[in-house]
Parts: C-alpha cells; sequence; structure tokens
C-alpha cells in the first residue's frame, strides 16, 4: 500500500512537472477576455522577410505578439534577452554568442531550437528571400551551432548593432517546418511563430485574428485573443474606443486628444517618438552650401511653438539630430528662434533685400523649392506652409510644391543631377532604435554623390571627421567609447546644420477600461504584448 | 427627350429674365471679386498666426480662422481667382476641343466620324470625375494640370453635341448650294455651319461651367489640385475635414462660395437657354 | 429581348478594350520610372532592374501591351504594389460597397425625387411648388461633398444620431446615400414636375376630368405610369455621376468601396490598381446603361416590339 501511494505520489509529481510552467499557472488564473486594437494602418503581411513598406506599422504591431525575437526592447529601447538567455559580444565585435532558452515550443508544436533559429538566421541573411531591412542583415556571415544551447553569429566586419538587428522586427523567428508546409510564399498569410499569441484567422488588410498560445514558455498572455482591425480613418478609431468598439486604438491625431480627455474610460498613453521631422538640405546647390544660410534658415522659423501650437504640445522642439530616446542620443545644442539674428546671417553671407523684399545676391533671388509630401508625416503640408511663411519673413521665398506620398520617396532620392527640391521634408524612424544606424544613413558620406544615395543622405553631406567617428561608433570595442564616438559626431552634425530641424512627434495612442498593460515604443509601435483585459 | 418636354411649359417673361439676370450680376460680381482679389480683402490671405488658430467666427475675423490662423474670409474672396479662371479656361478649351472634335465628325462623316465618335463614345463610358482624377494624377497637381483634366472630361459630351448639331445643319439647303457652287469645306463649316450651332454650343457651355466648378473642387477636396499655400476653396475644404469635430466652422465658407457660384452659373445658363432655345435640348 | 442583350452585352468586351488602351496610353507617358515605383524608396538600382525584368517592363510597348491584354481577358490585373499582386480579387470584394451606396441613392431618389415632383406639379405655381423649385436649385449648385460633410458635423457631431465615418450597420449608410442622391433627387423631382404638368394637360385627362374624375385619381390612374419614363432616362443618364460621386463620397464618409480605393490607388501612384477600379467602374457603366434600356422598354410598351 506504501508502496504504491508513494509510485503513484511520484508518478503523479513527475507528471506535473513535464507539464509546461505556463500552463500551470494558466490554472491558477481564469480565462480572460479579448482585446480589439483599431489600428491605422494594415496588417498585409506577417512573414517577417516582408517588411511591408506600406503596411508599416501595423504588421510589426501583429508580429510583437505572433512572434518571439532572440532579444528584444523594453519600454526605454534597452536590448534585454527573449528566445536567448543571454548574449555576449566579442571584443572585435565579430561575432556574438547567444546561450539559448530551453523547452520552447513553436505554436504548430516544433521545438524552438538552435537549429530552427540557425534556419532563421540564414533565411534573414538570404537576399532573394528577405528583401528588406537590408542594412540591418547583410553585414551577417553566419550562424554556428556549438551546442543545444548555445549559437554563434558571425558578422563579416565589425557590426555593433548586431543586438539591434536580433531585437528588431525583422529578427522574428519563425517555425521552419511552418516554412516547409506553406511554402515561401505561403508562409506570410499562415504565420507560425513563437509568440504569446497564435493566429485564428487572418483576412489581409482588415482583420487578423489571434489568440491566446497556451504553450508560451514565459508570462501568460493577458487575453484570450487579440483582433485587429484596419480603421484608416482617425475620427472612426476615436468614435471606434469612445463607444467600446475596440479597446485600443494608435496614431490619434493630436487635435482630436482633447476630445478623448473628457471621456473617463479612456487612458491617452503616449510616448515621444524616436522620428525627428526636418527638412533635408539640398548641399549641392551653391545658395545653400553656405552654413550661414543654413543656420540663418533654422533660426527664421518658430519651431519650438509650431511643436506647441501645431501638435498641441505633442511635439518637442529637437536638441540634436537624434531622437531624445535614441541609443546614443546626446544634447548638442538648442532650438533658437530668432529672425533678426537670422537677417544678419544671411547679410553676412552677402544677401540684399530687392524691391520685392526677397533677398539677392549677384543678381539671383533667393528662391527655394520645398517639396512636401500629403499625408506622409505628422501635419505635413501644414508645417511647410508656416515654415514658407517664416522663411518669408526674412527674405527667403520657398516655395511649395506638395507631392503625392506614393511618388515622394522618388522625388527625395534622386541622382544629383535630377534633384529638384531645395528643401525636402523627411523624418527616418531607426526601427532598431539605434543612433548610430540614424545618423550613419542620413549623415555618413555616399560612396558617390552624383548617383542615388546609398541610404538616405540625400542632401549629399560630406564630413570625413563624421565619418571617422561613426566608424568608431560602430566598430570600437567598448560601449563608452562607441558612445562617445556618437557625441561627437552628433555634435558636429548639429553645427554644420544640414537639416532645416523641424519637431519631434509624440506617438499617440488610446486604451480603453478594463484593458491595462498596453504601451507605446518610441518606434511608434503599439506594444499589446503585455497587455490584460479583465 | 425628357429635358424639351420639361421645357416646353410656357414662362411669364419676367421669370426668363429673373434668372438671366440673377446669374449675370452674381457671375460679376464673383469676376470683380476674381480681378480685385487682396485688394478687397481684409487680411493678406498668408498671413499666419500661430496664436490664433482654428478659432470661430469673430468681429475681427468674420468667417473665423484656419489651422495656421489665417483669416477665412480673405482666403475666399482671393480664392475667386483659382477657381473661377479654371472654370473659365476648362470651358474654353473643352469648346475649342468639343467644336473641333465634333465638326470634324458630323461634316465628313463616313470612317472619320466613326473613329472620332468611337473615341468619344469610349471615354464618355468613364465617369466625369474619375477621368478626371486619372488625368489630374498624370498631369500633377497644379491649375494647368487641373485645367486639363476638367477640360479632358468635358470634350466628349460637348463634342457630341456639336456633332449632332452639325449633322443637322448639313442636311439644310443652303449648305447644299454652297458645295455646288465649289465653297470649300473650311469655309462652308467656318462660316455658315459654325455661326448657326453657336447658340446650343454657348448654352452648353454655360450650362456645363457649374459643373466644371463642382468637379474642380472635387478634385482640390481630394488633394489635386493647386499646390499650398494657394486659397482654392475645393482645396480648404479638404484640409478642414480632419478638423471637422473640433473646428466645424471651416466647413462653412468655401461650400457656401462654390455653391453661390455654381448657382450663378446655373442660372445663368438656364436663362441664356430659355431665351434663345427653349424647345430643343439633344 | 435575348438577341437585344446578347449584343449589347457583346460590345462590353470591345470598349472596355478601347478604356485600356487609352489608360494604357496615358500611364506610359507619366514621367518616371515605374520600375522604382513598385521596388519601392529603399531599393538599389540592382533591385529596381529585378523588378523591371520580373514585371516585364524591359521588353518593347507592344510587347507589353499584347501581354497586359492577355492578362486582363484571365483576370489578371497585373501587378498593383498595394496588393503586392493581382488586385482583382481585392477589388471584387470591395465592390459590394459601392454597389449598395449606388443601390440606396437610387431607392432613395425615387422614393422621394417622385412624390416631391407630383406635389409640386399638383400644387402648381403655389407654395409647395415653390418650396420644391427652390431646393432643386439649391441641390443642384451644392458640392456633394460639402453636403456630407455637413449632415456629419450636424447629424453626427452635434446630435449624435448617426455614425460619422465607415461602414457599420444601416445607420452608417444614411448620410453617404444623402450627399449623393441629393443631385438625382433634385434632378427627378424637376423632370417629374414637368412630366405631370404636360400630362396634366393632355386632352385625354382633361376628358376625364370634365367627366367628373378627380385630380388626384387622374394623378394615379393616368400620369403616373408614365412618369416612369423620364425617370428611369435621368437615372440612366446620371449613371455616371453616380458612379463617379462614389468617389468622393466614400472618401469622405470613409465607405470602403471602390472609389475609396481609385483615391488610395492614386494616391500611392498604383497605376495597376487604378486601372483595374477604372475598368470596374466602366463595366458598371455599360451594365447600368443595358439595364436602363431593358427598363425602358418594360415601361414604354411602344417600345417592346422595336
Amino acid at each position: 500500500m506504501k508502496r504504491r501511494q508513494f509510485l503513484t505520489g511520484a508518478a503523479g509529481a513527475a507528471l506535473i512537472s513535464t507539464l509546461p510552467a505556463g500552463a500551470i499557472r494558466a490554472w491558477a488564473q481564469s480565462a480572460s477576455g479579448v482585446i480589439t486594437f483599431g489600428q491605422s494602418t494594415a496588417v498585409l503581411t506577417l512573414d517577417p522577410a516582408h517588411g511591408a513598406f506600406t503596411g508599416y506599422p501595423g504588421g510589426y504591431e501583429a508580429s510583437l505578439l505572433l512572434f518571439d525575437r532572440l532579444l528584444d526592447f523594453d519600454a526605454d529601447m534597452k536590448i534585454v534577452p527573449q528566445l536567448a538567455e543571454s548574449f555576449a559580444m566579442s571584443e572585435d565585435l565579430k561575432s556574438c554568442e547567444l546561450k539559448l532558452r530551453a523547452g520552447v515550443t513553436f505554436h504548430d508544436g516544433t521545438p524552438c531550437d538552435a537549429a530552427a533559429i540557425k534556419f532563421n538566421i540564414e533565411r534573414m541573411m538570404n537576399k532573394d528571400i528577405n528583401t528588406t531591412n537590408r542594412p540591418l542583415w547583410n553585414p551577417i556571415a553566419g550562424a554556428d551551432i556549438v551546442d543545444d544551447k548555445t549559437l554563434v553569429i558571425r558578422t563579416s566586419a565589425p557590426f555593433a548593432q548586431l543586438p539591434n538587428t536580433l531585437a528588431h522586427g525583422s529578427g522574428a523567428i519563425v517555425s521552419p517546418a511552418a516554412i516547409q508546409k506553406s511554402g515561401e510564399a505561403g508562409f506570410a498569410q499562415n504565420p507560425v511563430g513563437a509568440g504569446p499569441y497564435m493566429v485564428e484567422a487572418f483576412n489581409a488588410g482588415q482583420e487578423l485574428k489571434l489568440k491566446a498560445f497556451d504553450g508560451y514558455w514565459g508570462d501568460k498572455p493577458g487575453a484570450s485573443g487579440v483582433v485587429f482591425k484596419f480603421i484608416a480613418e482617425p475620427a472612426t478609431r476615436i468614435n471606434a474606443i469612445t463607444t467600446g468598439a475596440v479597446d485600443v486604438i494608435d496614431s490619434v491625431p493630436v487635435q482630436l486628444v482633447g476630445q478623448l480627455g473628457g471621456n473617463a474610460d479612456v487612458e491617452v498613453v503616449r510616448k515621444p517618438g524616436l522620428r525627428p521631422i526636418g527638412l533635408a538640405i539640398n548641399l549641392t546647390r551653391p545658395a545653400l552650401a553656405d552654413v550661414k544660410v543654413r543656420k540663418a534658415l533654422n533660426l527664421a522659423v518658430p519651431v519650438a511653438t509650431i511643436a506647441e501650437k501645431v501638435f498641441f504640445g505633442y511635439a518637442k522642439a529637437p536638441d540634436s539630430p537624434l531622437a531624445f530616446d535614441a541609443i546614443g542620443h546626446k544634447t548638442v545644442g538648442e532650438t533658437v528662434f530668432d529672425q533678426a539674428q537670422a537677417k544678419s546671417l544671411l547679410a553676412e553671407a552677402g544677401y540684399k533685400a530687392g524691391s520685392d523684399g526677397i533677398l539677392e545676391k549677384d543678381g539671383k533671388k533667393l528662391t527655394l523649392s520645398l517639396y512636401v509630401p500629403e499625408g506622409l508625416f505628422p501635419g505635413d503640408v501644414a508645417v511647410a506652409e508656416i515654415v514658407a511663411a517664416s522663411l518669408k519673413q526674412v527674405g527667403v521665398d520657398a516655395q511649395i510644391t506638395k507631392i503625392e506620398k506614393g511618388a515622394y520617396w522618388d522625388h527625395l532620392r534622386q541622382d544629383k543631377a535630377n534633384l529638384a527640391w531645395d528643401l525636402g521634408m523627411f523624418g527616418f524612424n531607426p526601427s532598431n532604435a539605434s543612433g548610430t544606424y540614424h545618423l550613419a544613413s542620413l549623415f555618413k558620406s555616399n560612396a558617390d554623390d552624383n548617383t542615388k544615395p546609398d541610404v538616405w543622405n540625400i542632401g549629399r553631406y560630406r564630413n570625413a571627421e563624421v565619418d571617422a567617428l561613426l566608424e568608431k561608433a560602430d566598430s570600437a570595442p567598448e560601449e563608452a567609447a562607441r558612445m562617445d564616438a556618437l557625441g561627437k559626431a552628433q555634435e558636429l552634425v548639429w553645427a554644420d546644420a544640414p537639416y532645416l530641424w523641424l519637431q519631434i512627434n509624440e506617438n499617440v495612442s488610446a486604451v480603453r477600461k478594463p484593458v491595462s498593460g498596453v504601451t507605446v515604443m518610441p518606434i511608434v509601435f503599439t506594444n499589446l504584448r503585455a497587455a490584460r483585459k479583465a | 427627350m425628357p429635358e424639351a418636354v420639361a421645357r416646353r411649359r410656357r414662362r411669364p417673361a419676367g421669370r426668363i429674365n429673373l434668372f438671366l439676370w440673377l446669374g449675370a450680376t452674381l457671375l460679376a460680381a464673383f469676376a470683380v471679386l476674381a480681378v480685385l482679389g487682396e485688394r478687397v480683402a481684409p487680411y493678406d490671405p498668408t498671413a499666419q498666426d500661430l496664436f490664433a488658430m482654428l478659432e470661430g467666427p469673430t468681429a475681427a475675423h468674420l468667417f473665423g480662422t484656419d489651422n495656421v490662423g489665417r483669416d477665412i474670409l480673405s482666403r475666399i474672396i482671393v480664392g475667386t481667382r483659382f477657381t473661377l479662371s479654371i472654370a473659365l479656361a476648362s470651358m474654353f478649351f473643352a469648346g475649342i476641343g468639343g467644336i473641333a472634335l465634333g465638326s470634324i465628325a458630323g461634316y465628313f462623316g463616313g470612317v472619320t466620324d466613326r473613329v472620332v465618335t468611337g473615341i468619344i463614345d469610349l471615354l464618355l463610358t468613364v465617369p466625369n470625375i474619375v477621368l478626371a482624377i486619372a488625368i489630374a494624377a498624370a498631369a500633377g497637381s497644379s491649375a494647368t494640370g487641373l485645367t486639363i483634366a476638367i477640360t479632358a472630361s468635358f470634350i466628349p459630351p460637348l463634342a457630341r453635341l456639336v456633332r449632332g448639331r452639325v449633322i443637322e445643319l448639313r442636311e439644310e439647303d443652303f449648305i447644299a448650294a454652297a458645295i455646288t457652287v465649289g465653297m470649300g469645306h473650311t469655309r462652308i463649316l467656318l462660316r455658315h455651319i459654325l455661326p448657326n450651332a453657336a447658340t446650343v454650343i454657348i448654352i452648353e457651355l454655360s450650362l456645363n461651367a457649374g459643373q466644371a466648378v463642382l468637379i474642380g473642387s472635387a478634385l482640390g477636396f481630394l488633394g489635386l489640385g493647386v499646390q499650398p499655400p494657394a486659397p482654392e476653396w475645393g482645396t480648404m475644404l479638404g484640409a478642414s475635414r480632419e478638423y471637422l469635430t473640433v473646428a466645424p466652422h471651416l466647413v462653412i465658407a468655401p461650400g457656401i462660395a462654390i455653391s453661390l457660384l455654381v448657382l450663378a452659373f446655373n442660372a445663368f445658363g438656364d436663362g441664356l437657354r430659355d431665351v434663345f432655345d427653349p424647345a430643343s435640348r439633344n | 429581348m435575348i438577341g437585344f442583350l446578347a449584343r449589347r452585352f457583346a460590345t462590353i468586351p470591345l470598349v472596355v478594350l478601347g478604356v485600356v488602351t487609352i489608360l494604357f496610353i496615358i500611364f506610359k507617358s507619366v514621367p518616371g520610372d515605374e520600375a522604382a515605383f513598385v521596388a519601392g524608396a529603399t531599393a538599389t538600382q540592382s533591385e529596381i532592374e529585378a523588378v523591371r525584368v520580373q514585371l516585364g517592363l524591359d521588353r518593347p510597348l507592344v510587347e507589353q501591351y499584347a501581354r497586359h491584354v492577355s492578362g486582363l481577358v484571365v483576370g489578371d490585373f497585373g501587378y498593383s504594389t498595394t496588393f503586392r499582386g493581382n488586385p482583382l480579387p481585392h477589388i471584387i470584394s470591395r465592390l459590394p460597397a459601392t454597389l449598395a451606396l449606388a443601390a440606396a441613392a437610387i431607392g432613395l431618389t425615387i422614393l422621394i425625387g417622385i412624390p416631391a415632383g407630383v406635389l409640386a406639379a399638383a400644387y402648381r405655381n403655389r407654395l409647395p411648388d415653390y418650396l420644391i423649385s427652390l431646393s432643386v436649385v439649391g441641390l443642384l449648385a451644392i458640392p456633394n461633398f460639402w453636403l456630407g460633410m455637413l449632415l456629419i458635423a450636424w447629424l453626427s457631431v452635434d446630435l449624435g444620431l448617426l455614425p460619422s465615418f465607415g461602414a457599420g450597420g444601416p445607420a452608417s449608410l444614411v448620410i453617404p446615400t444623402l450627399a449623393l442622391a441629393a443631385r438625382l433627387i433634385a434632378l427627378v423631382a424637376r423632370m417629374t414636375r414637368g412630366v405631370v404638368i404636360e400630362e396634366l394637360r393632355k386632352d385625354y385627362v382633361r376628358t376625364a376630368r370634365a367627366k367628373g374624375l378627380s385630380k388626384g385619381l387622374a394623378l394615379r390612374r393616368h400620369v403616373l405610369r408614365n412618369v416612369m419614363i423620364p425617370t428611369v432616362t435621368v437615372i440612366g443618364l446620371q449613371a455616371g455621376y453616380l458612379l463617379g460621386g462614389s468617389v468622393v463620397v466614400e472618401r469622405l464618409c470613409a465607405w470602403p468601396g471602390i472609389g475609396d480605393l481609385l483615391l488610395t490607388a492614386v494616391s500611392v501612384r498604383d497605376y495597376t490598381l487604378v486601372q483595374g477600379i477604372v475598368m470596374i467602374f466602366v463595366v458598371s457603366f455599360l451594365v447600368i446603361n443595358i439595364a436602363v434600356e431593358v427598363l425602358y422598354r418594360f415601361v414604354n410598351p411602344r417600345l417592346r416590339y422595336a
């Protein structure tokens, strides 16, 4: 009798110990509700290799719940472990050793082990499969399995931002078995990951239904399901959350935030973004090659007032070429509005006012062509109009050309000979949060200024010192040295004024009770991973 | 045919003049505003005041201020120029295009007629505004692009009308006589046919002008219009849409302006038609 | 009837081909590198070239045209950058919303326009006539997108009676339908008024009335039958307006039909999608025209054996 009881007891204990920890915790909590998220952009594809340019950030927000990555960003954009328990970059920054978590399975039951991760890394390295986010993946040379729990990722050159790539949305780990089953083309609509939620139904472009994944290794999902609905119209989103049709919305237009303020059930969630908006200055134009002129342009525009008034306080004037929460941001300057000083700088540069009030030099008027897209950046056309009016006040004639969003990038990124703009509105969002990535994308010298820019150095900025500092920021072995170099680079760029710096917008979302745990990340994403619905 | 039925009712003479005079007066008023523009506007239409954004109507600003603090009334006044000139230019060019195509098709008949009519009928299957949108998208956002788009969408119906009238006239005796005498085709067209078609054409253009204003401002509303900061009425309405819940006053002024101008053209065209051609309408 | 229908439907493919050709010419003459648009802003030159080959943009224009048309015949509308593939299924899935709006507008027009016209004719030159005629004049001058905005501001924002935007249940159909139908109602009312006045003057009606028939009965028994002809004609003539007007109204009210999709396509320079939608518009227009002709024959017995 005793033996049998003991055996039963032991068997029982053995049985329980084989169950995933998550399932045990699940018994302790009752089933919770479904969270509905009204998104401003549609989820078109759920394959991390299809970083949908037109569907940003909708797809990424969904993949935050569907997939786990090796590493993750926390609320302050610090890199923390996820599927990898720990990570260590080598001294020469050419490899990273990752210790993997045990007992993780994908939604389809297959194990997420070192082999699966290696498959993923190689898949994303493959230029034919992964055509987007190349700057994040090109430096990676391969992944080697050391043992069951250890993986080493190698890069072809020192690449300090390797952890950022692994934490990026495109670093989502997918199930190799699912790729086998659905094929490369089919996976995007039938994704299988290892995240807290799995796909229940997917109507691309309209609605995505997720349900909680009971086999998740980490914190149990806070809701029984999440539904992503595409609601393009801001007023409709506001309506939907006010009436309770959805629990969460993103991209709340700042002029409508006031409407939500009066509603006791709705909470506004905000976070300064990572995307400074500005007007790129075409440095190939003789008039704009003079730093005095560029500084004058900056002084002429009331950026702080724009941030305060046009964006109702949901924006701030910058103090660096980088956003406040970018990794490596350093305060290097101050946004000043001083039209008197602007005028005197322009006079120093040799400009005199003509009969119509427009400045001229050597018989040529200071007329600038200002390109602005419609609907691509917050308040784009309104801000452009304010800039034009402000510049007019100091004698600079800015002519606005509004381009529809589809054609805008093509106009910006042109060969030198075809650059039609003098000032072009632009904002870059470093989706891996790295300040080095941001600065390098915009300000590292192009290999050849005559052809299209390498990344986003559309104004043809060229400063050898900055290039050297950026190199150091990427490859110096110690983090302190890297951050120091990045800080110095920001100082130099700010002093050169290759942009007419405008505002840095906040990302504003709204959440309805009883949902909690929704955060807004600086990289525009509304993060529902830790959301709970009572 | 149905239009003819409706028109056959006799109107007392006073009614005809009312429409014509009402239309003409309003159009004249708009023309004056278009020409004088900035000189009668209380403020500079591009003067911004970030500390007086989105204010409702007050004594200082009769129609309030917009999203960057500009006076709406001034923008409406100065904006007359855009809407009016685009509408008139479109009608002018559409008239020329329609007359050219329609007379060639109607007069020469045969294969020429079939080809031209075929193309016209094809274009007529595309709704007016869709054609205008497609062309505006290709021609770019500007007053010129807008004019091209609107012109193109009105040429087919005008050409059709002209063709019909030319075919009618072609059968007249005096044309047969002219041909016998040896008069050249061009002369016949220019001296005999077109002058007799003129009435119909002018009436049609006047009636269509109102439509041109509606389509033009619709394109502006959709963002396919002139470049900022130009104060075009349709564009102003489009920009006011996102503020509909917080500043509804933005919507009132441009809409009234558009409606009045369309009303003016419609009344004028109706009045003209009653005077010259009460019984017929293709 | 069958022969007639067959003949009319047979012309549709020809017309569509013609429109496709014209659009092809227009879009190919727009400046800009089509392959670059599709490949996206961050594409390298080699990626753009790859796209160019993939989409066949490096072949001579005539060959591109031939491939294009042969694709259309089997339902392959080409590569749309918005949907990353053939846009046809997506267009078809959004078509019912536009058709619903158009149908509702036609329904409302018949429901309000005809009675209004009859009323105006019955009380000719008296107060109801003046009021209705004035409304007609007003409705023909008001831009439909402005009317829509006013309705939203009043009925939705102020009174909270109706949803402002989007498609969610029958209540959300009200404002877009009103905005779209306004012009049609005015035209039909004006038309009906004229027709009714004309009919009331006719000999047979006068005879009946002389014999003691009341005005109301005269109206109902004789006149109304003849009203349908011009009404159907007007709606047919305005089919273009109905389809085109839906573009603006859909954008304003965020109604998820193909009109709204057309504008999205234009803003992102997705010419394949633009063309696909224009083709659907053309086909719809032609079908409506045929339907009008069929109705015409039913309503007008004299034509039935034509």
